[in-house]
């Protein structure tokens, strides 16, 4: 790159409208997150989500702008997030990127929310070793990736079932607590024993894919046969089985692969059992970790932008007829 | 002159046309339309693009994006609401907002009569609207009552207004029929598809309804070209907004069944036999 390259991002796949602009995907000049409140419907409500983007999306592109202290003609590009997502959501997000992109005539660059996920590290730590072992744990995914270079991903496993946000958001259900459930849970497990209850390792021996349905049957058992036990040690010891699963194929694939790092991406990444957990583990077999800080684990556009760049410099724009995909997996 | 940029993404109908309105005169330069039944989100940035080239022009030359902010699609609507806000907003343009009733019931204005805008609102409902044409007798100064910018209506805008005479409104087929039989008189029944056109006909001819002076009900799609027109006439009479003023006219609160983040990741198939009731929704409208 013979000059500076500004990227502005857009993200719009959940609950989240987010625009940021960052320099050489590394930089974040701004970063605007405004989140939805789902909380009184117990999840996220498309309709709802698609309504609140669209009412939100210019003040928080303006707003970046603003704090970015950037003008439309310093900008190189603009990113935004097509998949995966809730589809009437990603549409706003999209739409607006490509007329932006329209308007500005800039290059319009259609980003993996996922791929951004992992870019989230390379925000904090350009200078993370690849190739690298990502394990991406949200509400919405679960799922370990080698990438071996910018562009070059693999997927080694992912969830059969339920992810491991959302298997913390049912047992946080089910223990009467608020959703989201994560902070809760991990919250009340500092406060248990994580041995009292010895929840099952759903699919620990074999492979790389995970099921979390059947740990959270287990807790559910569990509530109906002991409704006497505290709800911080149902908590710790959910919190352990869930992590101990997560942590061992994490550290699997790492030992399995030529890899240089690991890396911890998603909203879950933001569990403090995980974290400790995640570093420890990582220590012991010496390869080098990263753990995102807890405002690059959750949604935002500044991962959005740095993804977009990176893509930019390897495969070019992507054509404005460029459809949303719910359901985008890891591989382009 | 003006240069105006209208979109057009309210119902199954997709478009986008370009304009120059100078003087009494409005000359649609380019025009696309194209039928298509979720792609909006892939077709519409694309069709901006491709319009401004056949007319040669570049964004640059815009003075003044027009939308359509429904009733309709809501899908569809947002896609148009935020390609012509970021658009407006990007080249700092005002931006005039038309409803897709009155869209539609602009095509017929010159019916001197009521003319009932209908728009398929799935679930077996219908949002529709009540408008008088005029003829060709210009505004009355009733319609230029909520104008801001009087300084700017020249009170000579060609062809004509019509008269609101009931907002858009979200109902059954058989509501429709009851409103309709307020109004004495000639009366038009213009719909944006073959589901409303049968409904209501059906309901119509039922209802006797017919005999009330339903003289005619067509089937037709809010058209890009005539909201160019429609545009050029409520910007000359001042009626412009920001791009952070745009909203879809929704006419109902939002399906509030949840989907939790973790259905957007699993594979369609199984979102739709399993949990998928809130996404499939969601993707349909």
């Amino acid at each position: 790159m013979s000059h500076p390259s500004l990227v502005l991002g857009i993200e719009t796949s959940c609950d989240e409208t987010a625009a940021s602009v960052v320099r050489d995907g590394t930089e974040i000049l701004a970063s605007v997150v405004s989140s939805q409140t789902h909380s009184q419907h117990g999840g996220v409500v498309p309709e709802v989500a698609s309504r609140a983007h669209l009412e939100q999306l210019l003040p928080v592109i303006d707003e970046t702008l603003r704090e970015a202290k950037c003008r439309p003609q310093n900008l190189d590009a603009v990113a935004a997030t097509t998949g995966p997502g809730l589809v009437g959501a990603l549409l706003v997000g999209a739409s607006a990127g490509k007329a932006l992109s329209l308007a500005w005539d800039l290059p319009f660059v259609a980003v993996n929310h996922l791929h951004g996920h992992i870019y989230a590290a390379f925000l904090e730590e350009p200078d993370v070793a690849m190739p690298l072992v990502a394990l991406l744990v949200s509400g919405g995914h679960t799922m370990l990736v080698e990438m071996r270079d910018h562009g070059d991903y693999k997927l080694l496993g992912q969830t059969r079932d339920d992810a491991a946000g959302e298997a913390f958001d049912k047992v946080a259900r089910l223990l009467g607590l608020g959703y989201p459930g994560g902070p809760e849970i991990d919250r009340l497990a500092t406060e248990g024993n994580p041995v009292a209850v010895r929840f099952p390792r759903p699919m620990l021996a074999d492979g790389y894919d995970f099921s979390f349905s059947g740990l959270k049957t287990a807790v559910a058992n569990h509530l109906k046969k002991h409704p006497d036990t505290s709800t911080q040690d149902v908590a710790a010891s959910f919190q352990a089985a869930a992590v101990d699963v997560l942590v061992t194929k994490a550290v699997r694939a790492a030992e399995n692969t030529s890899t240089g790092s690991l890396v911890l991406a998603g909203g879950v990444a933001a569990n403090s059992e995980l974290r400790r957990r995640f570093a420890e583990a990582a220590d012991d077999i010496g390869i080098a970790h990263f753990l995102p800080s807890r405002s690059m684990c959750t949604d935002n556009a500044a991962m959005i932008a740095a993804a977009g760049w990176q893509q930019l410099r390897i495969q070019g724009a992507s054509p404005l007829n460029t459809a949303v995909d719910p359901s985008w997996g890891f591989a382009a | 002159m003006t240069e105006i940029l209208a979109l057009e993404s309210a119902t199954d109908v997709v478009g986008c046309a370009v304009g120059r309105h100078n003087d009494n005169l409005i000359e649609v330069r380019a025009s696309m339309l194209a039928n298509s039944d979720r792609s909006h989100g892939q077709m519409l940035a694309p069709m901006v693009k491709a319009v401004l080239s056949e007319a040669e022009m570049s964004i640059a030359d815009i003075d003044l994006v027009a939308v359509d902010c429904g009733p309709g699609r809501y899908t569809g609507l947002r896609v148009g609401i935020a390609t012509a806000a970021a658009l407006a907003y990007g080249q700092s343009l005002p931006v005039v907002k038309v409803s897709s009733t009155e869209l539609l019931a602009f095509g017929a204005r010159s019916f001197n009569g009521y003319i009932v805008s209908l728009v398929d609102a799935r679930r077996g409902e219908v949002f529709y609207a009540v408008y008088r044409g005029q003829g060709h007798q210009g505004p009355s100064a009733k319609h230029n009552s909520a104008n801001h910018n009087s300084a700017k209506h020249q009170g000579t805008a060609p062809g004509c207004w019509l008269e609101e005479i009931m907002p858009a409104r979200v109902g059954k087929p058989d509501d429709v029929i009851t409103e309709l039989s307020k109004y004495k008189g000639r009366k038009l029944l213009l719909g944006d598809s073959e589901i409303v056109g049968s409904v209501i006909n059906n309901g119509v001819i039922n209802n006797g309804a017919i005999n009330n002076g339903v003289i005619n009900c067509g089937v037709v799609s809010p058209s890009p070209s005539s909201l160019v027109v429609l545009a050029a006439q409520k910007a000359e009479a001042g009626q412009v907004w920001e791009a952070s003023e745009l909203a879809p006219l929704y006419l109902r609160p939002p399906d509030i069944n949840t989907a939790r983040k973790d259905t957007i990741k699993k594979d369609i198939a199984k979102k739709d036999a399993i949990k998928g009731d809130a996404v499939k929704r969601d993707t349909v409208r």
